[in-house]
């Protein structure tokens, strides 16, 4: 953490569809805090809610979305707010970029005219100006031949041409939040690094806090200054990127690092049973049905996030865990 | 793009000459002129009969017959008709151009309000707005043409004017003109169309309504719609120039290609209102088997078809940058 | 809570979704989850069953209103047609005796609920009699059109090559004319050509007009068809299928039409319509089949009551118009709420 102001503030959200089945409760109390030129890397399976908690900062979940708490982008309060003050923030303060490129852009519009209208939509400027700074972007995110491919359209470029298009629109305006929800699950992982470097040199350039979603933790070992785990709709797990990596402290976390295929490692050993159904997830804490060390007393209170060996654990078992199995 | 037309446009030729050489076989076989011609001159002699076959060269099998039938129409020797002996070339771009102001107006018309329902179905699906329209669109689909035109001709014939007690229909229930009338009078002209015009115009607001529903709600489930929002533009934007951008390309080419059909399409609208067009051409020229009118008819619906595809693919090309013409 | 103003917006609505859809869906960020999701992916049943495909469809079906009425009503409809006698209170031809309401051309009275016609026939039984006839011309058609149209269809999707061109290349020609002149055209060549016209009967027959609907039908439901088959052509379970060894025609029967019922069924029901509406166009030119003496359709009645429109005799159009109408919407709407059981992202509102 900085000594500057937080650039993203979550506090306390919790987001909830309802549906003909019931309330889906997608986010159950999350906070997020982000310093200015920080990454952040968020890890969850699918259904932990790491995305919907961005999308409702973003104000781009449905209208039937129930959102309470609070989303402060520079100090600027996000949550019940009229809509267009949401949208005159949106893509100019915080913006994001989203995980398959080929049908995030418009088929129909040249690449130029979509970074564009990025500029237009929050700055006066010509036609003609932010054409020429639509060249100027796609240049600083390493597209070759800027102007010439400007002209062209997203079925003429390959998977990473288009994930760059998308950083070049989101940066357009110079954020001071940028969320990239899984850019690099459907690339090839070669140009996988290549989309990491340049994520990271926005992030250095423009002193930008980006958030990166993922479920992905080698990514995260890669990129990130801190990490923050989710499950079921809260955070499990959070601290610096070593202090996670080194010693874990929540059982989902060790789970997810044992997981990982590793050199030296003869058997991948998964995580047993699935995620959590979000209508009506288990009392206490939501990892309990598959957690190796789960008791009673787990099935208590929905366990908050507590400092421990630097980092902050929802475990509350953690410390005799440490104790009795080790380090992982 | 220059390259493709022209090709295309090749390729029409020989299209034609296969297709008008089908036709031309089914309707020789289905409408025998020697038939018909004697139906009309029941008492003409052989003599007659033989000169009126070498006139209209229908003699020898049917490959000779069509060419030679091929050699009168291309060089606009089209004969007459078998009844009445007009000569067929007036009376069909007479009804050509009446087909066109009635199918031009009702396509228009029904494209406009078709689209709009369409979208604001598409923008509160299953609202009341929405169940409605698409009850009213199956309702519209469901009722033929022939039964709307009939119920609108009693309604403003018979049901209205007793009503409201007057001596002359509201609106005229046939007919372009009044009888006798002479000229060109846009407003006269205009109440004739009212009718006729509607009952195209409901079918094309039937299905175009949903057509327009189906495409947007595709489209707004992309996920380009996604990032605009997330662009921070306003929600019309996002309609007009992201949504309708896209959703109305099928939209386009799926018109491009009624509208050809336009041509012979209309027959039970023109007939039972009169107005004097392609359908009703076709419809009498058929009753009396009079064959030198089918055939340049059936080349004139052919050629329409063929060409609004034309036209139906380079508009998807230029509409859609992910199209390639070869 | 988020407060909108949403006057225009394209926004999503998650009512009627699943709850794991939903948390899958933007986890996934695949908005195209959130509508059009369906009970489908819910196969469990309540009690936790699976369910197979059928009665998934059935069970969504159920839950349509609009198609469940129309459903009853056309039920109702079809029965009464089918068995007029049940309905009617007097013979097809029969004559009313001459009274102070029903003469010729009387309008609806107690003695004649819809009003008489020329002849002083009671309208009202009549429409039934009609009906019969239009409605089992519409079935043998739709069975007939239907059953070859599959089969073509199948086959060429399947096989491609030769006989797909072939298809394709005869069903664009004809389609690409007004279907009413196809009809004619096609009418007056089958009734001369010796060939067919042995095996029609006389153009004015019932028979001939079943065929003559049959031979126009085919086509389109050929092309759904083929459609239908070319893509899932590709699917992985025809390629599992294969793989184990099993013919062209087991692959046909036992795995391509069974999925490509939604859509087969969907041709049925505007197979059904098309044939109803086109022999009652037809028949309204002149130009349909003539059921025998006394006997009718609801072409024939409507065909009859239009020289009378402007005399008045309301009754005569309107009632048979009704019933047709009647009868096309509720098939219509049966045969979207099918397409919608089986598959709600096809939407097959053009055949």
């Amino acid at each position: 953490m900085t000594e500057e102001q937080p650039v993203l503030e979550i506090r306390d959200l919790r987001v909830t569809f309802p549906t003909e089945s019931g309330n889906v409760q997608a986010v159950r109390g999350v906070d997020v805090t982000v310093g200015p030129g920080e990454m952040l890397g968020v890890v969850g399976e699918s259904g932990s809610g790491k995305s919907v908690t961005f999308l409702a900062a973003m104000g781009l979940l449905p209208k039937t979305a129930k959102i309470e708490g609070s989303v402060k982008v520079h100090g600027q309060e996000l949550v019940d707010v009229h809509n267009n003050q949401m949208r005159s923030q949106r893509g100019k303060k915080i913006s994001m970029i989203f995980q398959d490129p080929l049908s995030a852009l418009n088929p129909t519009h040249k690449i130029g005219h979509q970074v564009s209208e990025m500029l237009r939509s929050h700055n006066e400027m010509s036609k003609a100006q932010a054409w020429e700074r639509s060249v100027e972007l796609l240049d600083i995110v390493g597209i070759p031949q800027p102007r010439t491919r400007a002209s062209q359209y997203p079925h003429e470029f390959s998977g990473g041409m288009r994930q760059r298009v998308m950083i070049a629109i989101a940066i357009a305006n110079d954020p001071d939040v940028l969320i990239a929800d899984e850019p690099t699950t459907a690339l090839d992982v070669t140009v996988q690094a290549q989309i990491l470097d340049v994520i990271q040199d926005i992030q250095h350039r423009f002193h930008a806090g980006v958030v990166f979603i993922t479920h992905d933790l080698g990514v995260v070992a890669r990129i990130a200054d801190r990490v923050q785990v989710m499950y079921a709709g809260r955070t499990v797990e959070r601290g610096q990127v070593d202090d996670i990596f080194r010693h874990p402290t929540h059982p989902y976390t060790r789970g997810l690092l044992a997981s990982l295929p590793a050199l030296g490692r003869e058997r991948l050993t998964p995580i047993p049973g699935a995620p959590p159904n979000m209508l009506r997830p288990p009392s206490g804490c939501a990892f309990r049905p598959r957690c190796p060390f789960a008791q009673e007393i787990c099935a208590g209170e929905i366990p908050p996030l507590r400092p421990l060996l630097g980092l902050e654990t929802a475990c509350v078992r953690a410390e005799e865990l440490l104790v009795t199995e080790g380090v992982a | 793009m220059a390259r493709f037309v022209s090709r295309r446009l090749l390729w029409t030729i020989p299209t034609l000459f296969v297709i008008t050489f089908l036709v031309f076989i089914a309707i020789r076989i289905g409408t025998d002129p020697v038939q018909s011609y004697l139906r009309i001159n029941p008492r003409a002699s052989k003599a007659k009969i033989q000169q009126y076959k070498d006139k209209n060269g229908l003699n020898g099998s049917m490959v000779s017959q069509y060419f030679s039938w091929l050699h009168h129409f291309v060089t606009f020797n089209w004969g007459r008709s078998i009844k009445g002996n007009r000569p067929v070339w007036p009376e069909l771009k007479a009804a050509m151009a009446n087909t066109l102001v009635l199918g031009l107006l009702a396509t228009a018309i029904g494209l406009v309000i078709g689209l709009a329902i369409g979208i604001l179905s598409a923008m509160r699906p299953r609202s009341v707005f929405d169940e409605g329209a698409t009850t009213a669109a199956f309702v519209g689909i469901s009722i033929p043409p022939y039964v709307s035109a009939i119920l609108l001709q009693l309604f403003f014939a018979i049901t209205l004017t007793r009503w409201l007690g007057l001596s002359k229909p509201v609106l005229p229930t046939s007919g372009i003109y009044p009888p006798g009338h002479k000229g060109f009078d846009p407003v006269l002209r205009a109440k004739y169309l009212i009718l006729p015009i509607t009952v195209v115009a409901i079918q094309i607001i039937a299905v175009y309504s949903r057509y327009m529903r189906a495409s947007l709600l595709e489209v707004k489930n992309s996920d380009y719609l996604r990032t605009a929002r997330a662009k921070g533009i306003s929600e019309k934007r996002i309609l007009v120039r992201h949504a309708l951008r896209n959703a109305l390309i099928p939209i386009v080419t799926v018109a491009a290609i009624d509208i050809g059909a336009i041509i012979g399409g209309l027959i039970i609208t023109e007939r039972i209102f009169q107005n004097k067009g392609m359908g009703d051409f076709f419809l009498t020229a058929y009753t009396n088997g009079d064959f030198p009118q089918l055939m340049p008819w059936m080349v004139f619906v052919v050629l329409g078809v063929i060409l609004a595809n034309l036209l139906a693919d380079v508009l998807y090309a230029v509409l859609d940058p992910r199209i390639r013409l070869d | 809570m988020t407060e909108i103003d949403n006057s225009t917006d394209l926004e999503l609505d998650t009512t009627e979704a699943h709850p794991d859809q939903i948390a899958h869906a933007i986890e996934t960020n695949t908005d195209a989850d959130l509508t059009g999701l369906t009970l489908r992916d819910e196969s469990e049943g309540v009690g936790g069953e699976s369910l197979s495909p059928f009665r998934l469809a059935l069970r969504h079906y159920r839950r349509n209103r609009t198609a469940m009425i129309s459903l009853v009503i056309l039920v109702l409809m079809v029965f009464l047609c089918l068995f007029p006698s049940i309905p009617a209170r007097y013979g097809e031809g029969e004559r009313l005796p001459k009274t102070a309401t029903t003469y010729i051309y009387s309008p609806p009275s107690k003695a004649a609920w819809f009003g008489t016609d020329d002849l002083n026939r009671d309208l009202y039984s009549r429409v039934f009699y009609g009906g019969q006839v239009s409605i089992l011309i519409g079935i043998a058609v739709a069975i007939i059109a239907c059953t070859a149209g599959t089969i073509v269809g199948a086959l060429a999707g399947y096989r491609g090559g030769r006989l797909d061109d072939i298809l394709m290349r005869i069903t664009d020609i004809f389609l690409a004319f007004p279907i009413l002149v196809s009809l004619l055209v096609l009418r007056n060549v089958l009734a001369e050509l010796p060939v067919f016209s042995t095996v029609m009967g006389d153009k004015s027959s019932v028979r001939f007009m079943v065929l003559l609907l049959s031979a126009v039908g085919w086509m389109a439901v050929a092309r759904i068809v083929r459609g239908v088959v070319l893509s899932l052509k590709e699917r992985e379970f025809i390629e599992a299928s294969r793989s184990v060894g099993a013919s062209g025609r087991r692959i046909m029967f036992k795995h391509l039409i069974p999925n490509a019922m939604g859509p087969i069924m969907v041709s049925m029901s505007l197979s059904v319509v098309g044939a109803i509406l086109a022999e009652s166009t037809l028949s309204f030119f002149g130009y349909g089949p003539n059921p025998g003496a006394g006997r009718t359709t609801w072409g024939l009645l409507i065909a009859q009551s239009k020289n009378t429109v402007l005399s008045g005799y309301w009754w005569l159009v309107v009632f048979p118009c009704a019933f047709l109408v009647i009868t096309v919407v509720c098939i219509n709407f049966v045969g979207d709420g099918l397409r919608d059981a089986f598959d709600p992202k096809a939407d097959m509102s053009r055949a």
